[in-house]
């Protein structure tokens, strides 16, 4: 006999852990679930069941992909698809404009930003320059390398390297050099010098008067490069790399005899900077600038110094393609003369390409392919080679394949996901093979890439007659099932090799400069110069944000963030000029800072906030801001560690009021926000009762909130969860007004693989948009979650299903053949048409099945029509999918085939002594029995409720005042009540409710009366 | 015995260049103190240039050390200024790097060329005074060079009345000679 009730109306708690559910002493206990699974608490309170997903394609070859939103208008978004190399874009599930090129491959794209500025969205990857994706008009976009025009820069070198230009403007040559030698300084441990045509570094302090040739424990014989890129030289991959140069006139010299106009540079101070310059008002020897006003006169740095930049083209080092012959294996494409031709950015089919193909491996089997691609110097006598640089193709990388299999008569085809290895080899004979030779350098194992890569010698000293980089390309066919393949192919391709001498410790070391900047003033020797930050020698940014007019950029190096020039954006054109041509910083001036921090840590992502800008590396959290009055800007700024937290490489979310980051283990989910009243910053974990949703580690966040405000996020392990989640008060000491968790399981089966907040089916709303891979056959799909139905949906607009889609409906006498379906032959789908669930043939009671489903052949199902008999009718749709309803459901675009799921619910278990019966204290460990349930429903149909879920039994939808079941093909509002299903057990009393068919279900209070034996 | 106008004219003519030889003797007095005054006119005047000149060269050296210490406070403050940009960014949060060099180094450089512009002016100024102490100096030669040209014109005027007078007497003396002759 029942002895206490209970009810609840909201199910905002969401589902929480086992860990958690000891805390019946908290406010939101009564609200929480122990499961809540494909379905979610909506804002009012209610559990509503999750809508299935549209099937919106494939990704453009069932390829692993990833898809990104990029909303140009909010009555316009688009979600780009993301595969290696390809970018498609939808509108909703449809795709639309052109597929584009992409230098994304290897799966790079899955660590792919994005920073939009109005129509434009500047993507950023660590290993892959910055692309500027421009929407030029309706679905119209373009894909092209961003242009960072300026900068910015690293500081200016101290090492006492210095280039001399040989001419001002155009293509100029760069000569390095060290300063001379003097023996009357005193040189610090690790400074450079030249001394008799050879450079020096000292090994040393308090270094005087040794003359380096002479001083070997003093000085040791270095190559110009030692000052450059770490020690290692001007690299082939810094090709295309920014440079600023300060173009200032000769110091004065006391000898130099001086004519008229003559202009120097003179620093009385001697301190850096201190550079004032001086036109000779007459001839003049040895008279000091500034002594004086006969000999010489004052000029202002306008005019006298300039600053220009520009991009580096070509290295001194390298050997020009047309020296020696060539050799290799790799003569497909464009031959072996291809990857000599000039060109670093060429497609695969215009370098060096040796294919291999085949036909039946079995699945999982290791294929390799291994070409070589080089020189044969022995016409120039041999040469000594520093490294090389390898630039893949802009197109395929290093390579690309597919292979084919058939799985139940279907058709399958995958791209291999290839690792290579380079190898850097040389010998006095042409090699017989890839592997000949001496290992001079190697990459290791990598993924495909279209970035330059540097391969750096071992030896650098010996000359070799014969140069080559053998490339092993190592490919696996991992088909569905372990079919074995009918076909494969693989091309591996070197788009450009440029091999280089080594520096040599003799001067005169050069590289090309193209002068993009103001022209040089001198052709004089310049100490005062800058390489740019990013570049395929350093990386590239990996996050960023737009904010006041300025695109923020970072992660390449620890702490530092850089920040355009104010509204310097102009397409992909960004520019980011630290100082005017004379050196003066403006507050529009771009923006490079570095935070003084404990430790060196990339910024993982950037997001504005009212205050400034939140950076978030892995140890803390960074607020940028304007300490006074005005915008940031180089000259008013400032960085505060406000918090050190830590993230993990996840971009967050914006809610309404707060960001939610990933924490740096990707196990906690934090919601950042300023305090109200003190202003500092606070970060609740959000996953503190839910830490069994994030085990595998969070990979990615999206947050849709048109109908319930839900934060998306995908595990790595492809499981999906939902936190419907709101604050109200920026209070830290209160918690968020809700979040409630819930989790989700594809009722395809599929994993999650990429999640986004794009645009919904109806491009009405935002949804959440996925990449979902069937692990059987590798084919990934995006699907879009279709919208949240409200309480006065119709049952026949319902979609309840997974990867759904709308077929093709072809009407016979006796059936209908539904085609057009992107399933595998085998795979069993349900189908629902005009609310009706045409997989229940009227066999059994109503829901409690099994039921008659549909097994896909060649994409396609047939069901035939019920005999229309209005109760116990036979036949789909228990007898009510007729030949008309079908017609008509056709025309109203209301037959839906996809996968079902399971929606369950269940609440913890009640502790008071008032909702359980128990009369000596909390119920806990003590057995509860519930008696009988009742529930507040809406719009409902086939659900089940029992104490447990191995319990469930139909709930007891009548018709009103009735003790019919409602009629098939309509849904239930009102109380439903009935006996629960349910045994004396310790955790008893927990009612526990599921939908496993098309239907929509809405609970807006579950009830019961229980018993509880006290003990 | 009568007297005759022989005796009379001598007599007046005696007297006659008696009277001359007094006037003479005076008028050459007067010339020549009137030269002396001018000329000791010119002395004073030769000594207020010489005072200018001496004024002018000061000023110079006032020129000079005022724009060195002008020079050595321009170099104080740009070095606080740099100090104080370098606390900022400190205290801002930022290493000394990226834009926080390329202020610096704008400071620097416009510190320079602020010590560098008021050297440049106090050598404009300090050659103005020199140009002017070396005009005083000029002028006061030229005073005292025209002083003693009338110092000397005067004792010439001294002495042409004096050798005047001399004649008169002696005019003199022969007529009343002859005067008495004639009685």
């Amino acid at each position: 006999m029942p002895e206490a009730s209970y009810a609840i109306g909201s199910f905002l708690g969401g589902e929480i852990s086992t860990f958690a559910q000891g805390r019946f002493d908290k406010p939101d206990y009564k609200t929480s679930l122990k499961t809540c699974r494909n379905s979610l608490p909506v804002e009012s309170g209610s559990w509503v069941r999750r809508p299935g997903t549209r099937h919106a394609g494939t990704t453009l070859n069932g390829a692993p992909g990833r898809v990104i939103e990029f909303d140009v208008k909010q009555s316009q978004p688009f979600t780009c698809e993301y595969t290696d190399g390809n970018l498609r874009f939808r509108s909703g599930p449809n795709v639309v404009g052109a597929t584009l090129a992409t230098p994304y491959i290897g799966g790079s794209w899955a660590s792919l930003r994005t920073v939009q500025a109005e129509t434009v969205q500047i993507l950023l990857e660590a290993q892959v320059a910055p692309q500027a994706l421009v929407n030029s008009s309706g679905s119209t976009f373009t894909l092209n390398p961003a242009v960072f025009n300026d900068g910015p820069y690293l500081d200016p070198f101290t090492s006492g390297i210095q280039v001399t230009p040989g001419s001002k403007s155009g293509i100029v040559t760069l000569t390095l050099s060290f300063p001379a030698y003097n023996s009357a300084l005193a040189y610090a441990v690790g400074a450079f010098v030249t001394s008799a045509g050879s450079n020096y570094q000292s090994l040393v302090d308090q270094n005087v008067n040794n003359t380096p040739a002479s001083s070997p424990t003093f000085w040791k014989a270095v190559s110009l490069g030692s000052a450059l890129n770490d020690g290692k030289g001007i690299l082939g991959t810094d090709v295309g790399r920014l440079v600023r140069l300060f173009s200032e006139p000769a110091p004065w010299a006391v000898g130099t005899a001086y004519s008229t106009n003559d202009i120097v540079a003179y620093n009385p101070s001697g301190q850096p900077g201190g550079n004032t310059y001086w036109k000779a008002l007459a001839s003049t020897t040895g008279n000091v600038p500034g002594t004086d006003v006969t000999h010489w006169s004052l000029l202002t740095t306008q005019g006298a110094a300039v600053w220009s930049w520009g991009k580096i083209t070509g290295l001194g080092t390298g050997i020009s393609g047309s020296t020696g012959s060539n050799i290799g294996t790799m003569t497909g494409g464009g031959g072996l003369a291809g990857a000599f031709n000039g060109n670093l950015s060429q497609n695969a089919s215009a370098g060096a390409e040796l294919s291999t193909s085949g036909g039946a491996v079995a699945s999982g089997t290791v294929l390799t392919l291994s070409g070589y691609v080089g020189k044969n110097y022995t016409g120039v006598g041999g040469e000594a080679i520093d490294h090389v640089t390898v630039y893949p193709s802009k197109d395929a990388g290093l390579g690309s394949g597919s292979y084919d299999w058939t799985f139940h008569a279907a058709n399958f085809s995958a791209n291999f996901v290839p690792t290579f290895v380079l190898n850097l080899r040389g010998k006095a004979t042409n090699p017989s093979s890839p592997s000949d030779g001496t290992l001079l350098g190697t990459t290791g194992s990598i993924s495909n890439t279209t970035t330059a890569i540097t391969i750096a010698s071992s030896d650098t000293s010996t000359s070799y007659d014969y140069v080559w980089v053998e490339i092993v390309a190592t490919f696996a066919a991992n088909t569905s099932n372990a079919s074995p393949t009918t076909s494969y192919s693989f091309t591996e391709s070197v788009g450009q090799l440029t091999v280089f001498n080594p520096p040599g410790t003799v001067t005169g070391e050069s590289f090309t400069v193209e002068i993009l900047g103001p022209s040089l003033l001198y052709t004089t020797l310049i100490t005062n110069w800058r390489f740019g930050v990013y570049s395929n020698t350093t990386g590239w940014p990996t996050c960023g944000v737009y904010h006041d007019g300025r695109i923020y950029l970072g992660g390449a190096i620890g702490n530092r963030f850089d920040a355009c020039y104010a509204n310097g954006i102009n397409g992909g054109t960004i520019n980011f000029a630290p100082t005017d041509q004379y050196g003066v910083v403006t507050g529009a001036h771009a923006i490079s800072y570095t935070f003084n921090s404990k430790g060196v840590n990339q910024i993982f992502w950037m997001r504005p906030d009212l205050q400034g800008v939140l950076m978030g590396t892995q140890a803390g959290e960074w607020l940028v801001q304007a300490p006074t009055a005005g915008s940031i800007s180089p000259l008013n700024i400032t960085a505060r560690n406000v918090t050190n937290h830590g993230s993990a490489f996840v971009e967050p979310v914006s809610t309404e009021h707060t960001l939610v980051f990933v924490q740096r283990f990707s196990r906690k989910l934090l919601e950042y926000f300023p305090d109200v009243f003190s202003g500092k910053f606070s970060a609740p974990n959000l996953a503190d009762k839910a830490a069994h949703f994030t085990r595998a580690g969070v990979a990615e966040l999206a947050y849709t909130s048109a109908v319930t405000p839900v934060i998306w996020g995908r595990c790595t392990d492809g499981s999906l969860f939902g936190i419907t989640y709101k604050r109200d008060s920026l209070a830290s000491s209160q918690p968020p007004t809700f979040y409630g968790w819930h989790g989700h399981v594809l009722g395809s089966g599929r994993v999650v693989e990429s999640i986004c907040a794009g645009a919904s089916v109806g491009g009405d709303l935002d949804a959440l948009t996925m990449v979902t891979n069937d692990p059987a056959t590798g084919i990934r799909h995006v699907e879009i979650l279709t919208d949240v139905q409200d309480e006065l949906t119709p049952l026949a607009a319902s979609w309840y299903l997974d990867d759904a889609v709308i077929p093709t409906v072809t009407l016979s006498t006796d059936h209908v053949v539904l085609s057009g379906l992107p399933y595998p032959d085998g795979a069993v789908v349900q189908v629902f048409a005009a609310g009706l669930d045409c997989g229940d043939d009227g066999t059994y009671p109503p829901g409690l099945g099994p039921y008659a489903d549909f097994t896909v052949a060649s994409g396609a199902i047939t069901v035939t029509f019920g005999d229309g008999i209005l109760l116990n009718g036979s036949g789909p749709g228990r007898g009510l999918f007729t030949r008309a309803l079908a017609a008509a459901a056709n025309i109203a675009g209301q037959v839906v085939v996809g996968f079902t799921y399971n929606s369950d619910g269940q609440i913890v278990r009640p502790m008071t002594q008032a909702e359980t019966g128990a009369r000596n204290g909390p119920a806990f460990a003590k057995l509860s029995r519930g008696h009988r349930y009742g529930m507040k429903l809406v719009n409902t149909a086939g659900l089940s409720i029992g104490g447990m879920f191995s319990k469930l039994l139909p709930a007891a939808l009548k018709k009103p005042n009735s003790a019919s079941n409602i009629d098939t093909g309509t849904t239930f509002t009102g109380i439903a009540f009935g006996e629960l299903n349910d045994d004396y057990d310790y955790e008893g009393g927990t009612p526990a409710w599921r939908v496993s068919r098309p239907f929509p279900a809405n609970v807006v209070i579950i009830g019961g009366n229980l018993a509880t034996q006290d003990q | 015995m009568a007297i005759s106008d022989k005796t009379f004219g001598y007599g007046g003519g005696a007297v006659t260049d008696l009277f001359n030889a007094f006037g003479a003797q005076k008028s050459a007095d007067l010339s020549a103190e009137s030269l002396h005054l001018k000329a000791k006119g010119d002395l004073a005047e030769a000594a207020q240039y010489d005072l200018a000149s001496g004024l002018a060269s000061q000023n110079e050296q006032f020129t000079k050390t005022s724009t060195a210490i002008q020079q050595a406070q321009q170099a104080r403050s740009t070095t606080m200024q740099i100090g104080g940009q370098q606390a900022a960014v400190a205290g801002a949060g930022f290493a000394e790097s990226g834009s926080a060099l390329d202020i610096l180094a704008d400071s620097a450089r416009q510190g320079a060329l602020a010590q560098a512009t008021l050297g440049q002016q106090g050598l404009i100024t300090e050659a103005g005074y020199k140009e002017q102490a070396d005009s005083y100096t000029m002028m006061a030669a030229t005073a005292k060079m025209t002083a003693a040209g009338e110092e000397d014109i005067a004792d010439k005027t001294e002495s042409a009345g004096t050798f005047a007078s001399f004649g008169d007497f002696a005019g003199a003396a022969l007529k009343g000679a002859a005067m008495v002759a004639t009685l």
